[in-house]
């Protein structure tokens, strides 16, 4: 089970003139699903993000237990997660830090 | 990366194979394309969508049903979560057909009517059209399925609408989509259809009135992205910010290929998902340029010089394209049609190609 799951259904999206704009996808954290929000949490586990949350929560883990820095190309998107939850924030993921991740991910395969 | 947005909507041509031959249709369907998406290919498309935070999908055509995995593949979007809608022409919808909508989760559909039973027969050059379409139509409202009535205005049926308003309201429809004639495909040489400058104010000037004494009653009046912009005569509700083509929607062809909007011409092609899966396309550096990197001096003809040129963007680039071939200048932008003294409003049947020698190109000053 992931520690760190993007839901990514719940999108706070900007209507700012000239187009729909995503700004931030939310992170529910652990506490909040097993507090019984669990739509989500099958959402996510039948469907296509599993790689994606395996991804975040390995390099998010790493970083924040044992120091490692996460790979250049997601290194801004990691330590803003992390930079969320080090505050005890409910952890945010900007649009073009979630773009740089699934990008990571792709390359990848 | 400067782009951030994704295509939270998408426009899905499932087939361009159609059972009418109607005289205003953009895409000059017909025939299916000749390496159309197999059922197989079509799944595995849906895969894609999640990642690209796809919120919404909506089968076009041809006719969406007849491609026979209509079923699989809706069921499969519904699976995803992803919100599902279908526009039909509405002559294969029996109560069979309403099940299997309800069975895979396709709970919205937008059928297209076109005037009053001689009216619609004439432009689906089909007797006998409209009954069927009426039929397909009850059924789909019998069927609980959100029916949105989607009209082609041309001049055949612009003078009509009022009339067509107590027939969409019979239908138990919940809204009424208004899309002016795009003067492409088989549009293009029918001049009969063509809409003149009054055509286009009569069009406006009805949504206008027609809303504001409807209140909340049904159906609501949803004008295309073509009716506007910045203009007295805009709905506040619909308020026009920008195409969103290529920024926030994209059409995917029956074979593949990617457009901004299944509306535009093919050489705006950018790319074929057999080659490259619509993540790659969506974000490569250089696609949908001229869409997502361009300020008010980029507006072209009738909208060069214009103060809301930021704003709008030079209106619908589907309209604009069919109207001029080039971006960022719809030429029936509200806005400038009331400035155009009215004699030359006047001329009779000023239509799409004849704009230039009606002045049509004249900058807004």
């Amino acid at each position: 089970m992931n520690k760190y799951l993007i839901e990514r259904y719940k999108l706070a999206i900007d209507t700012t003139p000239w187009w729909w704009r995503v700004a931030y996808l939310i992170i529910p954290d652990w506490d909040r699903f097993d507090k019984g929000l669990l739509e989500g949490f099958d959402r996510i586990q039948k469907g296509h993000d599993k790689a994606f949350n395996n991804l975040v929560e390995t390099h998010l883990s790493a970083y924040l237990e044992k120091g490692t820095m996460p790979p250049m190309a997601i290194s801004g998107a990691i330590m803003n997660i992390a930079e969320d939850v080090v505050a005890g924030r409910v952890p945010t993921l900007r649009a073009g830090d979630y773009i740089a991740l699934q990008t990571f991910k792709r390359s990848a395969k | 990366m400067d782009f951030d947005s994704f295509p939270h909507l998408i426009g899905w041509e499932l087939t361009l194979a159609c059972n009418l031959r109607c005289r205003h249709c953009a895409s000059s369907a017909g025939a299916a394309r000749s390496r159309e998406f197999t059922l197989q290919e079509s799944l595995a498309l849906c895969e894609q969508f999640p990642e690209l935070l796809v919120c919404e999908v909506i089968f076009t055509g041809g006719e969406p049903f007849l491609n026979p995995g209509w079923p699989v593949i809706a069921a499969k979007l519904r699976d995803l979560k992803i919100k599902t809608g279908i526009v039909t022409n509405g002559l294969s919808i029996t109560d069979e057909v309403v099940q299997r909508m309800c069975e895979s989760g396709l709970k919205s559909a937008g059928i297209s009517v076109d005037g009053p039973e001689q009216v619609h027969d004439r432009i689906r050059c089909l007797p006998g059209a409209y009954h069927k379409t009426i039929c397909g139509a009850e059924r789909l409202a019998k069927g609980g399925i959100d029916l949105t009535v989607i009209t082609s205005v041309t001049s055949l049926n612009v003078g009509l609408l009022d009339q067509m308003f107590e027939l969409v309201r019979s239908l138990g429809a919940w809204k009424w989509q208004l899309q002016p004639l795009f003067p492409t495909g088989r549009g293009i040489d029918d001049r009969e259809l063509h809409l003149g400058y009054q055509d286009f104010l009569q069009l406006g000037r009805f949504i206008q009135e027609r809303t504001a004494h409807a209140g909340k009653k049904f159906p609501r009046i949803v004008p295309a992205d073509s009716c506007g912009y910045c203009s007295e005569l805009d709905l506040p509700e619909f308020g026009w910010n920008g195409c969103t083509a290529g920024r926030s929607s994209v059409g995917i062809m029956s074979d593949g290929r990617v457009k901004g909007c299944l509306s535009w011409p093919d050489w705006t092609v950018e790319g074929d998902l057999r080659k490259e899966d619509l993540w790659t396309i969506w974000f490569r550096p250089s696609v949908f340029a001229h869409l997502r990197t361009f300020s008010a001096d980029d507006m072209r003809r009738s909208c060069s010089g214009c103060d809301k040129a930021s704003e709008c963007g030079g209106g619908c680039e589907a309209m604009s394209l069919a109207t001029t071939g080039e971006w960022h200048c719809d030429p029936y932008c509200y806005r400038r049609l009331m400035e155009i003294p009215r004699a030359e409003q006047a001329i009779a049947r000023a239509s799409y190609a004849d704009r230039a020698v009606a002045g049509c190109d004249r900058p807004l000053n």
